[in-house]
């Protein structure tokens, strides 16, 4: 089910925990709240479920204004970041637990429950206790919990965090590949871009309260519209200055060290006179460029690291410090001292306001 | 500090409170087995001959009877206690830290208070021209003062009170450590405010209610001062008969005697609600699950 959020707002105290978010998730949809810690993504997601009451605002489900109804009356259901599993209950009754509240018939529940259990991979571990499986099984008690009750939406807060790194990887596909199997809307809120970007349909990158940015993964990495989506996304080469011109989808920003950089821009973009960045992602800068890499400059190489699948060199232009990755070939990296020239596409580098 | 001192040293620091045990508790626990199963003649206790009498003589009447009234006193206050702990300690444990900290210490200020000035206090409340017998004839709703002192009522209060933190301090520790995701993760999947208490709230802290009520239990079985001082006479508990048999008739087998059978009582009854609460943990919610 669609569920819409209507300039959300939420303070503690001094602190706007949320402050004035709108927008709109589609039925079925994996979208994810992305951001830092205290950027208020856990905030907006108790909002939803209804641990939290807004100052203002409305979170509308399916056309149905559910701001004021109360926690148990909400058809979304919550996978805590420690799984709040109830340790005195066996992993059947913490995930029968909501049926037992709606009423549902005990027949319905046993089976209800096994295939449950069984689209987490959890079948013959119903008479254990929480204590007595493992984290990875916890978090699936969890998913199995929430998602036995049918519910229109979906909400996840930090599921993979407690995992380690393997587990967690393993788990994001498995996550993935549940949501689209049971077509359920999902909210994920999460710090780690990674996770966001392998799992999701959209983003929402969250800053101090507000929305910063929306849009496809695709679209947040490669083209972020604000300095701090551009930053939080990963890493960038930054060409701080004021915007000279804008024509045909280009502007030019003159750093005060005289260079003249260019980027793609679309029309809402910071006009001439405006302080800005251009910006571009190691990856697309390139060695030696090809003829359409029409940004070019002279550096000499500070550093290279051999990385594997990738080499990361650091090099310095005048004032500017470059970031490369550069694919590993069967030639040897240039030598740090080494003159080297770099290069990237006007296209592949975007302009954003100074932050 | 070499492999052999280090194994060591745990004991080495228990010996001192195992030694003052052992002389000032577990001896004289000892000599008083030994001593109920001895006869008792009017020259004092009998240490030649070995005999049941001490035992057979707690059956008269007499003394079945103050058995009965202390089991059923202490089962009473441990019951009141337990009904009245639990919503101070839901109250008291959702307040912010420091709020708890005071509210704990206001609780606790009976206990830093002599047993015998408490219960002279409560004289001055209970008697029949005390406060409260004041303020109900004031009121006109009484004409005759209402007996709230020398008999069981009197006792069952004065207990209440002295000991209502026995069950109010470990119900707070559970209840606040209940991690408030599980009463929002029961909310989440649809339980009212009662199921989330009587599904999660209640059962977590079902285990520590049951600890305090047994303390709270062995204290009103072994109480002494408050049950002599509000009770009187009339209203006589095993330990202070137990203190007027060894001390004043000094029929020391009989006292022992009496020791003995409210001490294993007293165990018998921790143990076996021990094994309720253990069971209680293993019940299921959806028997379904079977």
């Amino acid at each position: 089910m669609a569920l819409e959020l209507r300039d959300l707002r939420k303070r503690f105290g001094d602190v706007a925990a949320i402050d004035g978010v709108a927008l709109r998730i589609e039925d079925g949809e994996f979208f994810s709240l992305l951001g830092p810690s205290g950027c208020g993504k856990t905030t907006i997601l108790r909002t939803i479920a209804g641990i939290v009451t807004p100052d203002a605002g409305a979170v509308v489900l399916g056309g149905a204004d559910i701001t004021r109804r109360p926690l148990h009356a909400r058809d979304v259901t919550l996978v805590f970041q420690n799984y709040a599993l109830f340790p005195h209950l066996t992993v059947f009754d913490n995930v029968a637990f909501g049926l037992v509240m709606r009423r549902v018939a005990r027949a319905e529940i046993r089976t209800r429950v096994e295939e449950a259990l069984a689209l987490v991979r959890l079948a013959g571990l119903g008479q254990r206790y929480p204590a007595q499986v493992s984290g990875g099984q916890q978090q699936r008690v969890a998913l199995a919990r929430a998602l036995v009750v049918r519910p229109s939406v979906l909400l996840l807060d930090e599921p993979l965090s407690n995992l380690d790194a393997r587990l967690r990887d393993e788990m994001r596909g498995e996550l993935r590949e549940i949501q689209r199997r049971v077509g359920i809307t999902t909210i994920l809120v999460t710090h780690d871009i990674h996770e966001a970007f392998a799992m999701s349909d959209r983003i929402a990158v969250l800053d101090r309260g507000r929305v910063e940015q929306i849009g496809t993964p695709t679209e947040i990495y490669q083209r972020p519209r604000t300095r701090f989506v551009a930053t939080f996304s990963g890493q960038m080469n930054e060409f701080d200055g004021v915007v000279e011109a804008v024509a045909d989808g280009r502007a030019s920003v003159a750093t005060p060290a005289g260079r003249r950089v260019a980027a793609a821009v679309t029309d809402d973009a910071p006009g001439p006179g405006a302080r800005a960045s251009v910006m571009v992602r190691p990856e697309r800068v390139r060695l030696d460029p090809p003829a359409d890499a029409d940004q070019r400059l002279d550096a000499i190489v500070e550093s290279v690291t051999y990385l594997g699948g990738s080499i990361r060199m650091v090099a310095r232009a005048g004032g500017d410090r470059l970031l490369a990755d550069l694919p590993t070939g069967d030639a040897p990296p240039p030598a740090p001292g080494a003159r080297v020239v770099l290069g990237w596409r006007t296209a592949d580098a975007v302009l954003v306001a100074a932050g | 500090m070499n492999a052999g001192a280090r194994r060591w040293l745990p004991f080495l620091l228990l010996l001192p409170l195992t030694a003052v045990l052992c002389v000032g508790f577990l001896l004289p626990l000892i000599q008083s087995v030994e001593n109920s199963f001895h006869g008792f003649s009017p020259r004092g206790i009998d240490r030649s001959t070995w005999t049941l009498a001490a035992y057979t003589k707690l059956f008269d009447p007499f003394y079945a009877g103050v058995f009965g009234r202390t089991l059923r006193i202490s089962l009473i206050i441990s019951a009141i206690t337990a009904v009245l702990a639990y919503p101070v300690a839901l109250y008291v444990a959702q307040l912010r830290g420091r709020a708890q900290a005071f509210l704990l210490l206001v609780y606790m200020s009976p206990w830093l208070i002599n047993v015998v000035v408490k219960a002279f206090g409560w004289t001055l409340l209970l008697g029949p021209r005390g406060t409260i017998n004041t303020i109900l004839r004031t009121l006109g709703l009484t004409d005759a003062p209402v007996p709230l002192m020398f008999n069981e009522t009197g006792v069952i209060i004065g207990l209440i009170h002295g000991h209502f933190i026995f069950v109010l301090l470990p119900l707070w520790a559970a209840l606040a450590g209940i991690d408030p995701n599980l009463r929002w993760a029961a909310g989440n999947l649809g339980a009212r405010p009662w199921e989330i208490f009587r599904r999660v709230t209640l059962p977590l802290s079902l285990p520590a209610l049951m600890a305090g009520v047994i303390i709270n239990f062995t204290m009103n079985m072994a109480a002494f001062a408050t049950p002599a001082l509000l009770g009187g006479t009339r209203v006589q508990v095993v330990s202070f008969l137990a203190y007027e048999v060894n001390l004043v008739d000094l029929n020391w087998p009989l006292g022992a005697a009496m020791s003995m059978v409210l001490l294993v009582a007293t165990l018998v009854l921790v143990v076996l609600s021990q094994r309720i609460v253990a069971s209680g943990r293993r019940r299921v919610m959806f028997e379904g699950a079977r």
